[in-house]
């Protein structure tokens, strides 16, 4: 049996295609304007990868994500909450926190022993610490995300950035910039600054380990670093792209509806 | 955690004593206990009452109508209180005694109560307090019983159903000994004491009842503690962590007096209002 | 400004709550059914109360401003008529002024951290949109802006002359602090007899609480009524209502009896039937919202919640624990009951005065009464004396294994959060959890 999960968020969509015990296939692509259509991309490429012809082939599909209600094809949506929880739990079973940080929102997840969500606390109001965030200052410094992302970009020196708005602390980095900061303390104070933010989201639900990053900012290693040395836990490495982690929960609860 | 203090055994050892001189005092004054026995194992002890215990085991409610007998009714009387202690020989294990009538000749009428449940556990501590305290109140869990969510009281009722099987103190103390169990593995033991003698008797155990909260109270700031959670201030500035802040307000507070002052004597002077003053009188 | 320019203004926003409410009233009167019947029985007795106060401006009789928790009980039995200071923001009920008053608020420089339940008294009384009062009874807990609106007055030109008594809430909660507080309301009463020629008549004062009693009773009976599944009531008919028919507008009194009568016979009648609070709606989610309601866009949210989700407001903050009873067998006694009624029972005071155990027990004993599915802290942006408990909470629910969530809004505002945004919280909430 075969089952699908497509999570769709503001700048990436995500499918997930699973059988009875493993990731058949997964992709990510760039989100369009139209939800429906990242929906289809991400599942069409994700279909041939695995050498499935139709999403016909699929026995349950559930929808997840920011675009969520407009999967076409999907039989149900389910909180992306629920998914990005499920979906890390079954990576590595021992994780408790989980922290989401996507292109537009950022989430903390307090999971139980079976992945079951216990309390959640999430940012959508502002760009603060989400991906948004990372695109501007990216920007600003002119080095890309990989530069933003990569330990070995880190400074010794974080900087401080007070701002906790984007607009404001872009501000305030160019002016730090002007002040003839060193670009590898800039990084390394930007990634400090979101670790800040999330530090305290965490703190609000409760930190219990293992800890781990899902979404696409969880591959900015200098993130992880800082949030570790910030919480004095350490952030696990999932298995899988961690970016997929909401597909992934969308399938597993594909795979029990289909049971069902 | 086991017990609040290295050889203690807990704040609530001084209140068991009060009790057993309570309960003394009273059969010294004619008013003597009956005593039912509760064998130890869980299952024996429920085939020994005749109301089932656990959740849901009184899904309904129990209207006004449905009332066979009222306890506690605070115009009655009516007090109750948990105490635990890690001395095991001060509890006796099963043992139910009433002091008054019980439930099944009391039919249609309301009557004073105080319920006293004492626990014993070598391995209690603050830490399973705030379950046991709340596992006196019965909720939904003794079939034909419901304790009314009334603040500082214990205010009940038998419904009729209940009262035609024969619903009595020894069901009631049974039940809540099977509850307090339940709440908490450290439990070993479990005594409970009734009194429906008078308005009188119910207000002088509300009076042991009343330092049992107290002590309880000390307890739950313990266990909260532990937790990383101070629910209490010790009214000293010397500890405070705000002091600081308390110093800043007193700067704000001598500024605004003398704004006002000022403010006050430029307007007794005919020195006009302040441009942004929109006080209308 | 001349005098009656001024009386007259001083009226001019009550008065308008008058209307409002008197249009309200109207509007119920032609619905039927007995809850409906129960709205319009308090509608019109809120009308009123407002009614008197106009009155006693209007022809300078003595009135008094004061708190649910000043023991309105003695009010009564001195026959003074009185109001709250933040009645317009409890009152709210989706008010049409009530955003323009908020953001008149803001306009004259009142600081937006400050609760609005504060700021709107605040922003009357600067503006002269109050009546003024003979005397004030003020209030020193639970929260810190409460005796802020209190330093207000003193700095008003028009109140600073009025005279002023706040009794002084102990930090503890024991016998000797319940002693203290009865002392305090003694001296609250010589107080009013001093400063309004309204004497206490002890026979009165017994005979009020006895009524006080008989009321809370039926409260208290009422309140068991909620834990049957279905819930006969959810957020239209019962707490909030129950809370200002009691504790704001005809404390003791007959009037105040017999609705609560109507009440618990309504409520009996549809528990026997097997009815629920939503006819239209099977109950899915049993909740407790441990606060007010947000009364600033009430009929904005509440109704969704039964409606999209089937999640009933079974009990909220100020629907629990109706209070102590008064021991009227002698005067000091009396006292005594009244101070612990207020100073223990008071919903929020409870909570937030002294000490937080409360947050922690009430919660603990409400879930387990009313077999609640999930608690919800609003997060209101004034109390700032409950958000230092919400971890207290959060860690009291995950004990308990019921699901927690703390929004962060407005009470009264709909802007500082929108209603959208409160509605999409509470769902991602709802789905996450599994509820419903």
């Amino acid at each position: 049996m075969l089952v699908g999960g497509c999570d769709i968020g503001s700048t990436t969509g995500k499918a997930v295609v699973l059988n009875e015990k493993s990731i058949v296939s997964q992709y990510i692509v760039s989100s369009t304007t139209r939800p429906e259509e990242t929906a289809r991309q991400a599942m069409d490429a994700a279909l041939e990868l695995a050498g499935i012809a139709s999403i016909d082939d699929l026995a349950y599909v559930v929808g997840t994500g920011y675009g969520r209600t407009k999967v076409p094809f999907a039989n149900e949506n389910i909180s992306e909450i629920t998914c990005h929880g499920r979906g890390a739990h079954w990576l590595d079973p021992e994780v408790r926190t989980v922290v989401d940080i996507g292109g537009q929102d950022c989430k903390v997840v307090s999971i139980d022993s079976r992945g079951k969500t216990v309390e959640f606390v999430m940012n959508d109001r502002c760009a603060a610490g989400t991906g948004r965030f990372f695109e501007a200052m990216a920007r600003v410094l002119d080095c890309g995300l990989e530069g933003i992302s990569s330990l070995e970009n880190q400074g010794p020196n974080p900087c401080t950035i007070t701002n906790q708005c984007s607009v404001f602390a872009e501000s305030e980095v160019v002016t730090l910039i002007n002040e003839g900061t060193e670009l590898p303390d800039l990084i390394a104070g930007i990634n400090l600054s979101v670790a800040n933010r999330l530090f305290s989201m965490v703190k609000r639900v409760g930190l219990v380990e293992k800890l781990a990053l899902t979404g696409g900012c969880s591959k900015n290693q200098g993130l992880a670093k800082a949030l570790e040395k910030k919480l004095g836990v350490e952030v696990t490495t999932l298995p899988e792209d961690p970016q997929v982690a909401g597909a992934l929960g969308a399938a597993l609860i594909a795979k029990e509806r289909a049971a069902a | 955690m086991s017990g609040l203090g290295e050889g203690s055994t807990s704040v609530f050892d001084d209140s068991l004593e009060k009790i057993a001189g309570y309960i003394a005092g009273l059969c010294e004054r004619g008013r003597p206990y009956r005593e039912y026995r509760l064998p130890p194992g869980r299952e024996d002890a429920l085939h020994e009452i005749v109301a089932k215990v656990g959740p849901g085991a009184n899904p309904g409610i129990i209207l006004r109508s449905d009332t066979f007998v009222e306890l506690g009714n605070p115009s009655a009387g009516s007090c109750a209180c948990l105490l635990w202690t890690n001395d095991c020989s001060r509890v006796d294990d099963g043992r139910i005694r009433v002091i008054g009538s019980d439930v099944p000749e009391s039919a249609g009428k309301s009557l004073a109560f105080g319920q006293v449940v004492m626990v014993a556990g070598s391995s209690l501590g603050p830490e399973q307090h705030p379950s046991l305290e709340q596992a006196q109140y019965v909720a939904d869990q003794v079939e034909g019983y419901m304790v009314k969510t009334a603040s500082r009281n214990m205010w009940g009722r038998v419904s009729k159903e209940a009262g035609a099987k024969g619903f009595d103190f020894k069901t009631l103390g049974g039940a809540l000994r099977v509850l307090v169990k339940d709440a908490a593995a450290e439990v070993e033991a479990v005594e409970v004491l009734f009194v429906t003698s008078s308005k009188e008797d119910v207000a002088a155990l509300a009076s042991i009842a009343g330092k049992v909260r107290q002590a309880a109270e000390t307890v739950v700031k313990e266990h909260w503690k532990a937790r990383g959670y101070d629910l209490d201030c010790d009214l000293s500035c010397a500890s405070c962590d705000d002091k600081g802040v308390c110093d800043d307000i007193r700067d704000v507070v001598a500024t605004i007096k003398k704004n006002l002052r000022r403010r006050e004597s430029g307007e007794r002077a005919g020195n006009g209002e302040r441009s942004d003053d929109k006080s209308v009188a | 400004m001349d005098k009656n320019a001024i009386k007259e203004r001083s009226l001019e926003r009550y008065k308008a709550e008058r209307d409002w409410f008197a249009f309200l009233l109207e509007a119920s009167d032609l619905m039927v059914g007995p809850e409906m019947q129960l709205q319009s029985k308090l509608l019109k007795i809120l009308v009123e109360s407002k009614q008197k106060v106009v009155d006693c401006v209007e022809n300078d009789d003595p009135f008094i401003a004061a708190y649910f928790c000043n023991a309105p009980e003695l009010f009564n039995a001195m026959d003074l008529p009185w109001f709250m200071l933040m009645e317009t923001p409890f009152l709210g009920a989706s008010a049409p002024y009530l955003i323009d008053d908020i953001q008149g608020a803001e306009e004259i420089g009142i600081g937006t951290d400050l609760c609005t339940a504060i700021r709107l008294p605040i922003y009357y009384i600067e503006s002269g949109l109050m009546p003024v009062p003979t005397a004030v009874i003020g209030l020193l807990s639970p929260c810190d802006g409460a005796p802020m609106l209190h330093q207000v007055l003193r700095h008003n030109k028009a109140w600073r002359n009025i005279p002023i008594y706040a009794a002084d809430p102990p930090y503890s909660s024991d016998d000797r602090a319940i002693k203290y507080y009865a002392r305090e309301l003694r001296s609250m009463v010589d107080f009013l007899e001093e400063h309004t020629e309204r004497k206490l008549d002890m026979d009165r004062l017994k005979s009020v609480c006895e009524e006080s009693n008989r009321t809370y009773s039926l409260w208290q009976e009422y309140n068991e009524l909620r834990r049957a599944k279905p819930s006969p009531h959810g957020w239209e008919i019962g707490g909030p209502q129950a809370f200002a028919i009691s504790q704001c507008f005809i404390a003791g009194s007959p009037k105040c009896t017999q609705w609560f009568e109507q009440l618990l016979e309504c409520g009996e009648i549809r528990v026997r039937e097997g009815r629920g609070a939503n006819d239209n709606h099977e109950e899915k989610i049993r909740l407790l919202w441990f606060d007010i309601m947000p009364y600033g866009w009430i009929f904005e949210f509440m109704p969704w919640l039964e409606e999209e989700w089937g999640a009933v407001i079974v009990m909220d903050m100020f629907a629990n624990f109706p209070y102590t009873l008064v021991d009227t067998s002698t005067e000091e006694s009396m006292f005594y009951s009244l101070a612990k009624r207020n100073l223990i029972d008071s919903p929020m005071i409870r909570q937030a005065r002294g000490t937080a155990e409360n947050f922690s027990a009430d919660i603990s004993r409400m879930v387990k009464d009313y077999h609640i599915d999930c608690v919800i802290w609003p997060g209101h942006m004034g109390h700032k004396d409950g958000a230092a408990t919400a971890g207290i909470m959060r860690d009291t629910c995950r004990d308990l294994g019921v699901p927690f969530l703390h929004i962060g809004l407005d009470l009264f505002d709909k802007r500082y959060t929108t209603v959208d945004e409160v509605k999409s919280k509470v769902s991602q909430f709802f789905t996450a959890m599994d509820l419903g």
